[in-house]
């Protein structure tokens, strides 16, 4: 049993504890609020371009389709676009987007498809580097601030670019926190290269009544500019979910450990008491009983 | 004019949706040269180069400018998408960052087209020509 002294210091350290959990828990909340109008704003532009492309792809003929919408044909080398946050503190956000990465990664070894890693944040790569290290072709940290500025997500999509141009893998898969509510973020996997027509609700009705674009310049210099624009757009909208997903899981965590902290300092004071009353008690019955002796 | 033939207009960069307006008329800076969106245009999709999108919002009022980087836009019979990479009101530029901002422009491209890298150079003389037709648009 631990002294009364040693308890009182136990409390105040778990009581300023809280505090911090319960600020952090206050800014994220607050963080969270711009990052989903951030996601929302951006949600227009990557439909438009959604839109575009699938107008596009629909007009050109598979066999010169180029290959980030057709695909290279083979299927040797696949490439993990893996987004996390920078910091930790919020729950299994990290390294549940760590595990399903590991996971995919496992899987393409049995059927003997080398995987390549791209990290972005700090600590999937952090996470990865340890088991995958030899995987990782490239890594780039979130800039720091609130905002996440497309120019980011252009720079990354221009490396997978580089690196897809000089044959380094033929499909490339998206993992991310996808967010879906304050209390739930979903892993996702989206696959970006070639492009995957997406799993959208209403059926394909795009064929369009023969509605015949014009196009300027020519369809294929259009999609040769569309396509990797399209990609830095969907790279970007991961980052955005991810941003507000981050936001979202550590308001949740720090609201958990806020409410353990405060469990915690009621069962300590419950024995601080305890432990204060027995000594009480102790003295008064050394004082009785001295008296009695007399 | 009673009911003016209108069209619906959005201008959207990747981080906001900029306008969102049902103008009469739109002239658009196309990739192979301006091009005017009036209600029940042909379906057209086109890349734009750096300029300015003009919004009339009837066919006689002065236009409501728009400086456009470059982006995508599509147009329809009632609708005109504009997709920019970056977009601002004319009103909004600072003509003197602009004309600073040409300046650089124009120190990169030396310092680049006397480097061996092509790529690097193809860069900057993109970056002049986008600072070149901001300070048109602002001037």
């Amino acid at each position: 049993m631990s002294s009364l002294k040693e308890l009182r210091t136990r409390i105040s350290s778990v009581r300023s504890t809280r505090k911090i959990t319960q600020a952090m828990k206050m800014v994220a909340a607050s963080k969270l609020r711009r990052a989903q109008e951030r996601a929302e704003r951006a949600r227009p532009y990557a439909a438009g371009m959604e839109a575009m492309v699938a107008r596009l792809a629909g007009t050109v003929a598979p066999e010169d389709a180029p290959a980030l919408l057709a695909g290279t044909g083979r299927n040797q080398a696949c490439l993990l676009l893996v987004i996390t946050a920078d910091r930790g503190l919020c729950g299994a956000f990290n390294s549940s987007v760590v595990r399903a990465a590991r996971r995919k990664i496992a899987a393409l070894a049995e059927d003997s498809i080398e995987a390549k890693i791209f990290c972005v944040g700090r600590k999937g790569y952090d996470l990865l580097r340890r088991t995958h290290g030899q995987r990782i072709v490239g890594h780039r940290l979130l800039p720091p601030g609130r905002d996440l500025p497309f120019a980011e997500a252009e720079a990354v999509a221009e490396e997978i670019l580089g690196l897809f141009a000089d044959d380094g893998f033929d499909t490339c898969t998206m993992h991310y926190n996808r967010f879906r509510s304050a209390m739930s973020q979903v892993v996702t996997e989206t696959q970006i290269i070639p492009r995957a027509a997406p799993e959208s609700d209403e059926p394909a009705a795009e064929p369009d009544a023969g509605a015949l674009h014009e196009f300027e310049p020519g369809e294929d210099e259009l999609l040769a500019d569309l396509l990797p624009r399209n990609l830095a757009v969907q790279i970007h909208g991961a980052f955005l979910e991810s941003a507000a997903g981050e936001q979202g899981a550590r308001m949740t965590a720090m609201e958990n450990a806020t409410r353990n902290a405060g469990d915690m300092i009621g069962r300590l004071e419950l024995s601080y008491n305890r432990q204060r009353q027995a000594a009480i008690t102790k003295e008064l019955i050394e004082i009785i009983s001295g008296s009695e002796a007399l | 004019m009673a009911d003016a033939p209108l069209i619906d207009l959005e201008l959207i960069t990747p981080e906001a949706t900029l306008l969102a307006a049902t103008p009469e008329m739109v002239v658009v800076p196309g990739s192979e040269g301006e091009f005017g969106v009036l209600r029940d245009h042909a379906p057209i999709l086109s890349a734009l180069r750096p300029g300015t999108v003009q919004v009339h919002a009837t066919f006689d009022s002065e236009p409501e400018c728009y400086f456009v980087t470059g982006g995508f836009s599509e147009a329809g019979p009632e609708h005109c998408l504009i997709l920019a990479d970056e977009a601002v009101a004319v009103s909004d530029i600072d003509a003197a960052a602009a004309d600073r901002a040409v300046a650089d422009a124009e120190a990169a491209l030396r310092d680049a087209e006397s480097g061996p890298d092509e790529a690097a150079r193809d860069r900057a003389e993109q970056a002049l020509e986008v600072a070149t037709a901001r300070r048109a648009a602002a001037g």
